[in-house]
């Protein structure tokens, strides 16, 4: 059958097309309607017609495999992001709205209520800057994001409610359709199950031709012998599903724990015949040029999901991240989280390098309760040192200082290499310092650590201790330690705490310059040392706007104060 | 409205799709906003789009007949 005409909804497309086309008050348009109903063909159809118009087009969709990665939705434009996380969201705002001669970029996000948090956000500041026009589809009585539901709620989107075609439309479409007139018999026994849901009405016109149960009799369809059909769009999906074939199944459940999934793991995963079989079923879809696999409708994959033990999606799962996981893989890299995330609940053997390389990752992308799920995974099966100082990290980030005092007290307490033990120093008394607020005890930690260190360890130890003097109000002391250390000894994370502690001493002194020029220093150092990044810009802005307000350089003050609001703004969560 | 067009009207409120036939005798019987929301199960934040498609698609079904 031929892909079925869109019926019935030339005053929705007119909806849209209004708000693309006016300078109003909407920065696009939710669609929300009923599992079927149509929101996902809607949108195809008004992005095919803005891409006619000249409008630069761009697909999102959300997916629940890919819902627990985070930038997962956006992965197109998120691949190799590296850096200062402060600026991923920035990138990847800029890069999804790069468009050829200036033209106006439409960004069509399906399924929104299954974007994972960073996915949203991105959307989110998508349309509060107005930096594209949005259509975005959501399931009605699902739960979505807030980022997702304050979009319409606060009268950014304008929200269309779809609604199932009336009973002229759903005989016009069937009609249509199956290109011949549908006896009144039939069309009445459709409609009174479908009540107007396409996509139940295409399961089940598909289903009973196939059956032979709907067939053309003197030049009309009618529809013969026992009336055996689901009640229900979900019951009549699992039934048509079903009777897929075994080997058609296995390519559904393989997309379905792993969507979008790449064609090459795909075609490395399963039978070329059953792949194709699937597509032609609609079961699933491959989009080009990205060549990654798609489910159909997510009906299908919630059917299936539901139905698969958990030790078929574990076998699932092992075999997909071991296929993304082979070296002479032809989907290139794979995105370490996804790996990490797809592997950790699989039934392959533990792999300490995996995770932590996803809890790296996902940590660069600002996702600090993942990075710290897998970075405890990691740690769990004997991984080194580095799963350890980034566990420490996550832990202090979450506010969950105690725990990680324990952790990273029992970290220092060992003979760890350098740069490994005097990052664990500074970490832990960092996290006495902010998350658990006891200043004493973070001065006791770098004087035991300065008690039995020497040389260049010593220099790195006594950064803290000049951050430490500064927060405490004793610049001079501060600056004095300042001083005495020697920067060649210095790696990253040392080198910005003492940027650090000159930016608050020489502010506190009244040198709002020499502060400045300290802040902008740590600025820099942040940006090339994306761990530290994460919490130690926030930090500085604050002392970086106290020096130059004090000094009396409001402008400037000003200047910092609107780069800390806009690189807040690229950044989830409360910062 | 003479007769016809009174038939015609109701003809083509019946044609309309269940929500927006609903939706438009509702608001015609003078029933509050929150009311026509909660019998058509959508949020507050739609109806006023909900109406508009429901009004084109009345126009649309009248110019049939």
């Amino acid at each position: 059958m031929q892909a079925w005409p869109l019926t019935g909804r030339a005053e929705e497309l007119e909806v849209i097309a209004d708000v693309l086309c006016a300078d109003g008050p909407y920065a696009g348009v939710v669609i929300a309607g009923s599992a079927g109903v149509g929101k996902t063909r809607l949108a195809r159809e008004a992005m095919a017609l803005a891409a006619e118009r000249g409008w630069a087009v761009r697909w999102v969709a959300g997916t629940v495999a890919a819902q627990s990665v985070p930038l997962g939705a956006c992965a197109q434009w998120a691949d190799r992001l590296e850096g200062n996380p402060l600026q991923l969201v920035g990138s990847v705002i800029a890069k999804v709205t790069a468009s050829p001669n200036g033209a106006p970029v439409l960004v069509v996000v399906d399924d929104a209520r299954l974007l994972d948090n960073l996915s949203a956000f991105v959307l989110q500041q998508l349309v509060l800057r107005r930096a594209a026009t949005v259509i975005a589809t959501i399931r009605t009585g699902a739960p979505a994001p807030d980022a997702v539901t304050a979009l319409w709620k606060d009268g950014h989107l304008r929200r269309l409610d779809l609604q199932p075609l009336s009973r002229g439309e759903s005989d016009a479409l069937l009609q249509s359709a199956l290109a011949r007139p549908v006896n009144s018999a039939c069309a009445e026994r459709i409609w009174r199950l479908t009540r107007g849901n396409v996509l139940f009405l295409h399961q089940l016109v598909t289903q009973e031709m196939h059956a032979g149960r709907l067939v053309s009799r003197d030049g009309n369809w009618q529809w013969v012998g026992t009336m055996e059909v689901s009640q229900s769009l979900v019951d009549l999906v699992d039934l048509r599903i079903g009777e897929t074939p075994e080997p058609v199944l296995e390519v559904i459940d393989l997309v379905a724990v792993a969507e979008p999934l790449e064609l090459a793991h795909l075609t490395a995963l399963a039978d070329a015949s059953a792949i194709e079989d699937a597509e032609r079923r609609g079961l699933i879809t491959v989009s080009m040029p990205t060549s990654v696999a798609r489910l159909g409708h997510p009906l299908y994959g919630e059917v299936r999901l539901a139905q698969a033990g958990h030790l078929r999606l574990e076998r699932l799962r092992g075999r997909i991240a071991r296929t993304m996981a082979a070296p002479d893989r032809a989907a290139g890299a794979p995105d370490p989280v996804r790996l990490g995330l797809l592997w950790l609940e699989s039934d392959l053997s533990p792999d300490h390098d995996v995770f932590t390389q996803a809890a790296q990752a996902a940590f660069r992308r600002l996702d600090v309760d993942l990075a710290q799920r897998l970075a405890a995974a990691a740690m769990a099966v004997g991984a080194g040192v580095d799963a350890e100082l980034l566990c420490g990290n996550t832990l202090m980030s979450l506010s969950r200082g105690a725990e990680g005092e324990e952790l990273l007290k029992s970290l220092t307490a060992r003979a760890l290499p350098e740069p490994a033990w005097s990052t664990a120093v500074h970490l832990r008394a960092d996290n006495l310092l902010w998350p658990l607020g006891q200043p004493e005890q973070s001065r006791k930690v770098i004087d035991d650590a300065l008690a039995s260190a020497s040389g260049p360890v010593s220099h790195r130890l006594l950064a803290f201790r000049a951050v430490q003097l500064a927060v405490e109000a004793r610049p001079a002391e501060a600056l004095e330690v300042c001083e005495s250390i020697n920067r060649t000894a210095l790696f990253a994370l040392p080198a910005l705490k003492l940027a650090c502690a000159h930016a608050i001493a020489f502010g506190d002194l009244g040198q709002p310059l020499r502060a400045a020029a300290s802040a902008e220093q740590a600025v820099r150092l942040a940006e090339a040392s994306p761990e530290a990044a994460f919490f130690q810009s926030i930090i500085l802005i604050v002392y970086y706007t106290e020096a130059l307000t004090l000094g009396g350089y409001l402008a400037e003050a000003v200047t910092v104060a609107d780069r800390a609001d806009q690189q807040c703004a690229d950044v989830p969560g409360t910062a | 409205m003479a007769h016809d067009d009174v038939d015609d009207y109701e003809a083509a409120l019946r044609g309309l799709p269940e929500a927006h036939s609903l939706a438009l005798r509702l608001r015609s019987a003078g029933v509050a906003d929150e009311v026509v929301c909660d019998y058509l199960h959508i949020e507050p934040e739609g109806l006023d789009t909900l109406l508009r498609v429901a009004e084109e698609k009345l126009d649309a079904e009248l110019h049939k007949r």
